[in-house]
């Protein structure tokens, strides 16, 4: 972090920017809510403001009648809406003009740091100033306690929309795997807990990790699990937190970080998309987590996903510890002609490779000389399923890494979708990275509603395409 | 970022402009198109560029649909591009909608809404209603010849209330009159679909206004063959069982 001192110059002058932006679209709100001669009170403002509603105003908003016809308020919601997000972007951008990272519009022609790395004397060696009544702790994951409440935390919190049908739902023991890789720092696994009454309300980690950016290997860490309370959410938590990992970070010598994130922010280095693939058609209809067009029947749509009994392809078989050194160098090998990808040390990939069940899985192809030609990989991340009167959970799995060299994508792919569906995996997600958009369409992938963007913090280097990136953080 | 004096209209036809930069692989091009000629109206105005050679289709149409515009004013031209947009994906502002995930830190994707044609209330068929399963609508609407109708994929109402797992609506049907054993184009009885699907209400149901298990559809298949898993077969199996004892015992 550049300064000691939290939001700097630059940062002041945005912070009013955003100060005055947020005043004049309270207006304009205003204006447009009276222009559209909404008669009662209760919906359009309470849309803008309904941060911290309970759920007791829903129906004090349900009794509001409101004269207006349907089409204005759908537009007046999207105006609100808009505004809102617009509010939030400013305040967020206030906090990253302070951060090294490159503007938006920024030209990039160079692959280097932005700030110089720094000595650990000129490290800041208190940790920041979080709100009143507010404290630092550092979690042990190998407590039960400690891992039950982290657990609960980012289930109730992590995603941020309130309305959303679907939470991920990490497990515990997914949590731990994904939490400590080799080199783990319990340091680096960070919470605020509320004074008082020592509830757990923020949460930010950091794993240690080798990345390649084009023709330089950086150590990095990976920053995930980023996670503010609900009722917090006002209080500017989440750039103390960053500011916080990133000084805790500073003072092991490591200056650069990976990290994703739904939100665009300055600036993505790729811009990624899920696709989805059905295993369980019917449970996902069901859900709403995909949709049945018109002319399309349940009967046909079964019929079209359904798959083999068993994988294909011979020499198909889960991964085992004796694999592990032939499949490391596959795997090292074919990561090299991306542009951005992770670097792993053999013990490395034996973590995030070895099966564990319910959490991650790999298969490797092996011909008659036992030589490892291909690999497929997949973590096991379940969501929970909101109001839903018969599934509390959709089971999906999550493409890790693959490599093909002798086995055809088609071929080596089908086999994964067929291993997660014989584990009960209601669906088979990717990222439109790596060689993956080659099979979406011939194994029917649909593509996802949502980007994943990729940012690396004080590192600026040419965006990227998302073929070009082979970096998968949970 | 969209400037901080800005208009709420413009800031909305930003967004929409980026939800549909997303949306650009279940869109029809034919929306594509008007999206784009919208788009640059509301930027740059009437087109006043001269038209791309005949070499060039693809410009040349891009070219063409935009000067189609005419004189239309940048602010009439946004609003079309909204009011398209709502048309196509009315829920595309709200939080379900595609836009959903721009705001926060997590992004929980689900499968992007296959874009259809919106149709309006009178607009819709019969068919249309059962697949909504608008049991209201149907009631008002049904008439007898309606039932032996098959549409354009060869169903009649009761497969397509069978096929969405639509229990009152099948038990609507068949008391209007519907044949529980009716058959589609490919000789499939409810049953067929009921079994295949996995659907067990709806099963249980037909079972229970007497449908026949034992018919077979075109390819020679009755529903056992086709039941989807263990829990159809047992029903299945139980129902035969059944009805074999009942035979027996008259």
């Amino acid at each position: 972090m550049p300064n000691d001192n939290a939001e700097d110059q630059p940062g002041q002058e945005l912070k009013q920017k955003a100060k005055e932006m947020a005043a004049a679209t309270e207006e304009m709100l205003e204006k447009a809510v009276a222009g559209l001669k909404v008669s009662e009170p209760g919906s359009a403002l309470d849309l803008a403001e309904n941060e911290d509603s309970e759920p007791g105003d829903e129906q004090a908003k349900n009794e509001a009648s409101i004269s207006a016809d349907a089409s204005k308020q759908a537009l007046l919601q999207a105006v609100s809406e808009a505004m809102a997000s617009t509010r939030q972007m400013a305040k967020k951008f206030a906090f990253w003009s302070t951060q090294p990272v490159p503007k938006l519009d920024e030209q990039v022609t160079t692959n280097e740091c932005i700030e110089p790395n720094k000595e650990v004397s000129e490290i800041r060696a208190e940790p920041y100033t979080l709100p009143g009544g507010f404290k630092w702790v550092t979690l042990d994951l190998n407590d039960a306690n400690d891992l039950k409440e982290l657990y609960t935390l980012l289930n109730e919190n992590y995603v941020e929309d309130d309305d959303a049908m679907f939470r991920f739902d990490y497990q515990p023991e997914f949590l731990k795997w994904s939490l400590q890789p080799p080199g783990w720092k319990r340091d680096w696994h960070v919470g605020v807990r509320v004074e008082k009454s020592s509830k757990l309300v923020g949460f930010i980690s950091a794993i240690p990790s080798k990345l390649k950016a084009y023709d330089k290997v950086l150590k990095v860490v990976d920053i995930n699990f980023l996670c503010v309370h609900k009722k917090l959410r006002s209080k500017r938590v989440a750039p103390v937190l960053i500011r916080e990992i990133t000084r805790r970070v500073n003072l092991t010598g490591i200056f650069q970080a990976a990290y994703t994130a739904g939100v665009v922010l300055p600036t993505p280095v790729a811009t990624c998309r899920y696709w989805h693939r059905s295993l369980n058609p019917k449970k996902l209809v069901d859900v709403r987590f995909s949709h049945l067009a018109r002319n399309m029947t349940m009967q046909r749509t079964m019929k079209l996903y359904k798959l083999p009994d068993q994988p294909k392809t011979k020499g198909y078989r889960r991964i085992t510890a004796k694999d592990m050194d032939k499949a490391h160098k596959l795997l090292e090998d074919y990561l090299k002609r991306f542009q951005l990808c992770p670097v792993f040390s053999k013990e490395e990939f034996r973590h995030w490779f070895t099966p564990k069940e319910g959490i991650i899985d790999c298969f490797v192809v092996a011909d008659e000389k036992g030589n490892i030609t291909d690999l497929t990989s997949y973590y096991c991340l379940p969501s929970s399923v909101m109001h839903h009167p018969v599934h509390k959970t959709v089971r999906a799995a999550y493409s890790f890494y693959n490599v093909s060299t002798k086995t055809p994508w088609l071929d080596l792919m089908n086999d994964a979708l067929i291993s997660a569906r014989n584990v009960q995996m209601d669906v088979y997600n990717a990222l439109d990275l790596m060689e993956n958009k080659k099979y979406f369409a011939p194994l029917k992938f649909g593509a996802g509603d949502g980007n994943l963007q990729y940012y690396l913090y004080n590192w600026r280097c040419p965006s990227m395409q998302p073929e070009e990136i082979a970096l998968i953080l949970m | 970022m969209s400037d901080s004096d800005s208009d709420p209209e413009e800031e909305l036809f930003h967004r929409a402009a980026e939800h549909v930069t997303r949306q650009t692989t279940v869109l029809s091009s034919a929306d594509l198109l008007a999206f784009y000629a919208y788009y640059k109206q509301a930027l740059e105005g009437p087109c006043e560029t001269p038209s791309p050679s005949l070499l060039q289709p693809k410009a040349r149409s891009k070219w063409q649909a935009w000067s189609n515009l005419g004189k239309m004013t940048p602010k009439a031209a946004r609003q079309a591009y909204i009011q398209k947009l709502q048309m196509l994906q009315p829920e595309w502002g709200s939080s379900k909608g595609s836009s959903r995930s721009t705001t926060g830190w997590v992004v929980h994707s689900i499968e992007s809404v296959p874009i259809e044609e919106q149709r309006s209330e009178s607009e819709k068929t019969l068919f249309d209603h059962v697949k909504e399963n608008n049991l209201a609508k149907l009631r008002e609407l049904l008439s007898p010849s309606s039932l032996l109708a098959l549409d354009e994929n060869g169903m009649a109402l009761l497969h397509w209330a069978t096929d969405r797992n639509a229990v009152e609506i099948i038990k609507f049907l068949v008391r209007s009159g519907a044949s529980v054993d009716q058959r589609d184009a490919e000789q499939q009885t409810p049953l067929h679909y009921a079994a295949s699907c996995g659907h067990l209400e709806a099963l249980q149901c037909l079972l229970a206004l007497q449908a026949n298990p034992e018919l077979c559809d075109s390819y020679g298949q009755t529903c056992y063959d086709v039941a989807e898993d263990e829990q159809i077969s047992g029903v299945l199996q139980a129902e035969r069982q059944r009805l074999s004892g009942s035979g027996s015992a008259s």
